[in-house]
């Protein structure tokens, strides 16, 4: 139960009696240990109860005078009242109002001692209204803790774990699938897709800095490096994500004197391309010409005349550039009569021929050329003298009968010695 | 008798079932409030080989997970009597628990007090078979235990075997493998009414929940508050609950007795409610805040606000002093005690050769109990709080919570009851169709 106490134009009025707060006392006590106070059942220290702070205690008047708003806001007029206010009779005469029973007891009284003609013409009216609040507010059923029966059933639904882990990752993913593809679904949305995809991805590659503008061949000759530019046939400017260096690369490595081509986009938009270039080793004469070869046998450029590369050996036949390691071999074993020899001949793709000046011709076989060859080299280089005399060819195909053939004169001349020497006739 | 078999044998398997899965909940429907504490098994191998930790009774195996409390509705001494109410009382802790515990639980255990407990204590004796006791003769003695008429709309809630003796030799907790001759049991056998389990056993179906266990909240409160040198050298634990009192009586380890007087704290709430004319909810308060049974010169001077809601200025500021408070509640709780003495009388709880009384339950806390108790039951009176079991909110540590606790223990460490034996086997050869049927379950 609580009091209301309104003044005369139906503001609140602050009617509690102030005391000393005992609920907020320190606990425990200094003197003795007790349980903090509490509203229901409260222990009271003191059978009187605690003496009235202030409010109760000032004067009628007040000292210093009150400032012209709050006395007038303590004084209201009787014209301010609201119409269909209820109001208590009205309270006259000096001193405190005194309402019977309660707590709220507290009326700002008037003051007609400092103002005497002031409140002949607005009296004082405090109206006092006695509410029972609780008896106001509906007395519906207690506030039952308790949930109710469905939404006990829902909880315990929501705390399964597999609905809660259906609700919480399943439906969402199956609702953005189920948006994704009725997006999908549709034709035109999917070109539009693409569309907008390759649009954004070209805006991006036509950057500035991904253009390159120029090319860099570095190579030993500049022909090679006028050829390899040509190879790559690439128009500038474009951009670098249009190049793919690696087919570029293979491309360049196509043409025949170039044996490997290492490419970069330098920054400046520059492709850069290092070629390293095959080096000749020996000249292949074939049935289009003269090829150089280079020391594993490939092509490298076609030559004009032989004149034009005297320095490196000669080779010929089918098959020979394949062969080239064994022709170098039979070079280096050769090197004694090095000067003599004009060249190698392949022979039916299997084995080796030397080629001499004056005719002479060295065959060799087609496995263990190089010891053949080197008997060769001794027999010539020892008394016998070998490839000095009238020999044409020596034929070492058998490596175990090393054949002889001699010129027409050299085998007259022979036949002759060895019919004087038996002391036949000659015809 | 079989039914009843079958029925505790089913609540086994389920129970064991629910362990399995991992979470069971465990119930205590009281007079005064309604706890539920949610129990997962399996969270840890329990302490370190040679930690210093016992195995600590199997409680290293589970973990309180949930917990929910809530004021009970709808019980009197600790029987339904509004079906509705208790529903949604042990809704909202049910609830509670579950959402403490973010998970759901199908299966709870259930303490109980009311239900009139009678105890009797039966005797089995067997010859044996073979020369050593096997499986089957443990058995057998136990169905050779002559029940006594229980009454009418009763069944048996524990029945517990306390005792063996092999031949002349006494007190052997495990037989099996000793060799004899004779075979003999005690077995301690807890009665109860049916139709307050059946109440219980339904309100909980109502809120969607299985019964995997009943216990005796008596039982269960020994369980926890007694340490376990009371339980083995004899004790008598008194669970002071809101509408009973319920006592059980320990020895070796084992429950000899168990009753219940059906009076409790809310009748000495109801005592100052009608004393000090206040409401009752006003009454329990000052109970719990001021109560106590012994007045002192102080409490003369202590006033209390007793307050009131009548709008009447005078009633509203009623006061009364501690002391009349205490000379309210003191002669109620001492026809308590002399009750519980009464009860400890004719269980023949002199004759023990240990007599450790130890109070427990909510009604417990009342200041000033340990003497009067001491004067009325015997010297050695102690106050019991319940074990410390992994996980127990701080909130559920008291000495109200002994019964709910001791369930844990219950759920995860059973004692061995008589269903848990199988049926002995020449009662199965007299029906050898239904054996063969149980060959083919098992088999397939």
């Amino acid at each position: 139960m609580s009091t209301v106490i309104r003044d005369a134009r139906g503001e609140r009025v602050d009617a509690t009696p102030r005391r000393a707060d005992t609920s907020q006392r320190e606990w425990p006590d200094r003197h003795e240990m007790m349980p903090p106070p509490v509203a229901a059942g409260r222990v009271l220290r003191a059978a009187k109860p605690m003496p009235a702070q202030w409010p109760d205690e000032m004067p009628e008047y007040s000292w210093p005078p009150l400032p012209d708003a709050e006395r007038h806001a303590r004084a209201p007029r009787r014209a301010e009242l609201p119409a269909n206010d209820p109001v208590a009779p009205p309270v006259t005469g000096r001193g405190p109002v005194r309402p019977a029973p309660g707590p709220a007891r507290r009326v700002q009284p008037e003051s007609d001692l400092l103002e005497p003609d002031h409140r002949a013409e607005a009296p004082t009216i405090a109206s006092l209204e006695w509410t029972i609040p609780d008896a106001a507010e509906p007395r519906g059923p207690v506030n039952d803790p308790s949930p109710s029966r469905l939404s006990y059933r829902l909880n315990r639904l929501w705390l399964t774990p597999m609905v809660r882990h259906f609700v919480r990752i399943g439906l969402p993913v199956m609702l953005i699938a189920a948006f994704a593809g009725g997006w999908f679904s549709q034709e035109e949305n999917r070109t539009a897709l693409v569309t907008w995809v390759e649009g954004v991805k070209t805006t991006i590659q036509n950057q500035p800095m991904f253009e390159v503008s120029s090319m860099d061949v570095q190579a030993r000759s500049p022909e090679v490096a006028e050829g390899v530019a040509q190879m790559l046939g690439v128009s500038f400017p474009v951009s670098s994500w249009d190049l793919d260096l690696g087919a570029l690369r293979a491309r360049a490595e196509e043409l025949d004197a170039v044996e490997r081509a290492w490419l970069q986009v330098r920054t400046g938009g520059v492709l850069e391309v290092r070629v390293t270039e095959r080096v000749p080793a020996m000249v292949w004469r074939n049935a289009g010409g003269l090829d150089l070869v280079d020391a594993t046998g490939h092509r490298v450029a076609r030559l004009a005349t032989r004149a034009a590369r005297a320095d490196l050996p000669l080779i010929a036949g089918d098959g020979a550039p394949e062969a080239i390691a064994e022709a170098r071999a039979l070079l280096a074993s050769a090197a004694p009569i090095l000067p003599r020899i004009r060249g190698l001949v392949r022979v039916g793709n299997r084995r080796w021929d030397v080629v001499l000046d004056r005719n002479q011709r060295i065959q060799l076989p087609a496995t263990g050329a190089v010891p053949a060859l080197e008997l060769v080299v001794a027999m010539t280089e020892g008394a016998q003298q070998l490839l000095s005399r009238d020999v044409t060819v020596v034929d070492m195909r058998n490596p175990d009968r090393p054949t002889l053939r001699l010129t027409e004169d050299a085998m007259a001349e022979l036949t002759r010695n060895r019919t004087l020497a038996r002391g036949a006739p000659t015809r | 008798m079989t039914d009843l078999y079958q029925s505790q044998r089913a609540m086994r398997s389920m129970r064991s079932q629910a362990m399995q899965r991992g979470v069971i909940a465990v119930m205590d429907i009281g007079t005064h409030k309604v706890a539920c504490l949610i129990l997962k098994f399996g969270v840890s191998d329990g302490p370190r080989e040679g930690s210093g930790v016992g195995a600590m009774a199997g409680q290293a195996a589970f973990r309180v997970i949930g917990a929910g409390t809530t004021c009970s509705r709808g019980v009197r001494f600790g029987e339904i009597a509004a079906m509705r109410e208790t529903e949604r009382a042990v809704r909202t802790a049910l609830q509670n628990a579950q959402k403490m515990a973010q998970t759901r639980v199908d299966h709870a255990i259930l303490t109980f007090s009311g239900g009139d407990l009678r105890s009797y204590g039966l005797e089995g004796l067997v010859e044996l078979e073979s020369e050593r006791v096997s499986e089957n003769d443990i058995a057998q003695v136990l169905d050779s235990c002559l029940v006594p008429d229980l009454g009418s709309g009763r069944e048996v809630l524990h029945a517990q075997p306390v005792n063996f003796m092999l031949d002349h030799r006494s007190g052997l907790a495990d037989p099996r493998g000793q060799a004899g001759r004779q075979l003999g049991c005690d077995m301690h056998l807890l009665s109860v009414d049916t139709d307050v389990v059946q109440n219980l056993v339904h309100c909980l179906k109502r809120c969607d929940v299985e019964v995997a266990g009943l216990a005796a909240a008596s039982y269960v409160a020994g369980r926890s508050s007694l340490v376990e040198d009371e339980q083995e050298l004899g004790a008598a634990a008194i669970d002071m609950g809101g509408g009973t009192t319920s006592l059980s009586i320990f020895i070796k380890g084992h429950m000899v007795f168990s009753d219940a007087v059906r009076l409790g704290g809310d009748h000495i709430t109801g005592d100052i409610a009608k004393g000090l004319q206040i409401p009752y909810s006003t009454a329990e308060r000052i109970k719990t805040f001021y109560g106590g049974l012994h007045a002192t010169g102080q409490d003369d001077r202590q006033r209390i606000e007793i307050g009131g809601d009548s709008g009447d200025w005078d009633k509203d500021r009623r006061t009364v002093t501690r002391s009349e408070l205490i000379g309210i509640m003191r002669p109620r709780m001492a026809e308590i005690l002399e009750e519980v003495r009464a009860r400890l009388d004719i269980a023949g709880f002199d004759h023990l050769p240990s007599q450790q009384i130890v109070l427990t339950g909510g009604g417990s806390q009342v200041p000033g109990l340990d003497g009067m108790a001491s004067r009325i039951l015997g010297p050695q009176v102690r106050l019991g709080r319940p074990i410390r079991v992994p996980g127990l909110p701080q909130a559920a540590t008291g000495p109200e919570y002994a019964a709910i606790v001791g369930l844990c223990q219950f759920a995860a460490h059973p004692q061995d009851e008589w269903w848990d034996f199988d049926i002995p086997a020449q009662r199965f050869a007299a029906r050898p169709l239904k054996r063969a049927m149980k060959w083919f379950r098992d088999n397939w």
